[in-house]
């Protein structure tokens, strides 16, 4: 169990790490907006925020569960991801099925929001649903970079680092994503956070490889 | 429990997925990648034998239309001079107009065979040919004497030789660079300086001109870089580098950096 405890801080504690080398290593230049390096800063402190208000959570003990924060989270990072993959992939039929999946997804959790006790839930279907358009458009940009072959040395392109690492971690948490709620409702709490870590160690995975990538692009 | 067991194998399911997928993309990248380097090179080495063979071709006819120059232009116009001067001897002394157009056609004979000299030398230097770069250089400054520019050759130990071809186009990139530092820079001093390191020559060309601003006359003036642009093709063949250092009242310092490789290999 102290293992179990560790790793799931560690995860906690790894989302510093990508922001601090993103903000350490493009100080010097001046990001735009429109740029898609921007919005990978964005989704990873928008990470490391919801992250601490969760750490904060549990610190304080503000409630039962921190699953609201989970919904928020969910918005926020699928419209980051949105962004990401509109401002990288340039045509226009690609962005319009990025906006298309986003308000899919956003309509879903809506509707979901107003059932009873929805807020204090897991959210397995937006989840999953995000972890499918994510990996798509992972396994899109890499398809993309094999056949234009633009690419000389894929160990310092930051995109190819993003992708594997949201290709680690979405494609590793789909299922249990999709069998959160169940897993709660089903099994014992120790059961569950025992599974969690799981998703820990996928979150370890996906700091370690963002960071990598904000690295060896930079230099 | 069938659902933890679930989520676990779904798990590793979904990292075996994408690890796979990730494996396949940089093996599959490296391999493109490699082989669009070898595509590359194998271009690269095929517009060098292209440019070689230029330049050995080019050279040969240089080798044969200044041997066509020597041994039949002049030739012929030194019997045709000598005849000339038989012509004249056998002319009537009393007859003053024929001797005048006769001592005239005389001229014209010898304007024309120092002009067919000229080119000759200037095609292949018969020095260069028969005694190697140093030796050419020390002739061609030598024509400067009485010019009113000094134009000093410095020998700083060539003693190795390149090829003929690589000996050619060192000469050939003096000669223009003399010749632009005098048209374009009034030089009043110009030093030509020839040495070598174990694995190259160096050739430098320095001039007290009114020198230039090197950024302006490769963005602004397309037709005052076109020389350094032709010096720079041709070097390439050879892996050679050329460094033009000039500022604006400052004279201007070229140095021309030939390796001795495969293609420009030691002759002797």
């Amino acid at each position: 169990m102290d293992l179990m405890l560790l790793i799931s801080r560690l995860a906690v504690v790894s989302c510093f790490v990508p922001v601090l080398f993103f903000i350490f290593h493009f100080k010097v230049k001046a990001l735009k907006l429109s740029h898609w390096t921007t919005w990978v800063g964005f989704t990873i402190l928008n990470a490391l925020i919801f992250d601490l208000i969760g750490a904060a959570f549990f610190v304080f003990k503000w409630g039962n569960n921190s699953l609201l924060f989970l919904h928020l989270y969910t918005i926020a990072e699928t419209t980051l991801l949105a962004f990401l993959f509109h401002y990288f992939f340039r045509s226009k039929t690609l962005r319009f099925w990025i906006f298309g999946f986003l308000i899919l997804i956003l309509s879903i959790e809506t509707f979901q929001l107003t059932r009873e006790g929805y807020l204090f839930q897991m959210n397995p279907i937006t989840r999953s649903l995000e972890s499918l358009f994510v990996v798509f458009f992972s396994l899109l940009y890499f398809y993309r970079m094999l056949s234009e072959m633009k690419v000389q040395d894929i160990s310092r392109d930051l995109m190819f680092w993003v992708s594997t690492a949201f290709l680690m971690y979405f494609g590793g948490n789909f299922i249990l994503f999709l069998l959160s709620d169940q897993l709660i409702r089903n099994t014992p709490a120790i059961t569950g956070i025992q599974v969690f870590v799981l998703h820990s160690i996928l979150q370890l995975t996906l700091n370690t490889l963002l960071s990598i990538g904000i690295w060896r692009s930079s230099r | 429990m069938e659902i933890v067991a679930l989520i676990v194998i779904g798990t590793m399911g979904g990292l075996l997925f994408a690890g796979a997928i990730i494996l396949f993309v940089v093996v599959y990248q490296r391999r493109m990648t490699e082989q669009q380097l070898h595509l590359q090179q194998r271009e690269l080495d095929y517009q060098q034998q292209l440019l070689s063979a230029t330049l050995q071709a080019e050279t040969r006819e240089r080798e044969s239309l200044a041997q066509e120059l020597h041994d039949g232009l002049l030739a012929q116009l030194s019997s045709i001079k000598m005849t000339s001067q038989q012509l004249l001897r056998l002319l009537p002394p009393d007859s003053q107009q024929a001797t005048d157009i006769g001592e005239h056609v005389l001229s014209t004979i010898s304007a024309s065979m120092e002009e067919a000299r000229n080119l000759s030398h200037a095609l292949v230097p018969p020095t260069l040919r028969s005694f190697g770069l140093a030796k050419a250089l020390q002739h061609f400054v030598s024509m400067f004497r009485h010019a009113g520019t000094e134009v000093i050759f410095n020998d700083e130990g060539y003693i190795n030789r390149l090829t003929p071809q690589g000996e050619l186009l060192l000469y050939q990139i003096a000669r223009e660079l003399v010749q632009n530092a005098l048209k374009h820079a009034q030089a009043s001093m110009i030093t030509i300086r020839l040495r070598q390191q174990p694995d190259r020559v160096f050739l430098e060309v320095t001039d007290n001109g009114k020198g230039f601003d090197t950024d302006l006359v490769s963005r602004e003036n397309e037709q005052a870089g076109l020389g350094y642009r032709n010096i720079r093709s041709r070097l390439q063949l050879t892996n050679g580098v050329l460094k033009v250092n000039s500022a604006p009242g400052s004279g201007t310092r070229i140095e021309v950096e030939v390796p001795f490789t495969e293609k420009v290999a030691i002759a002797i």
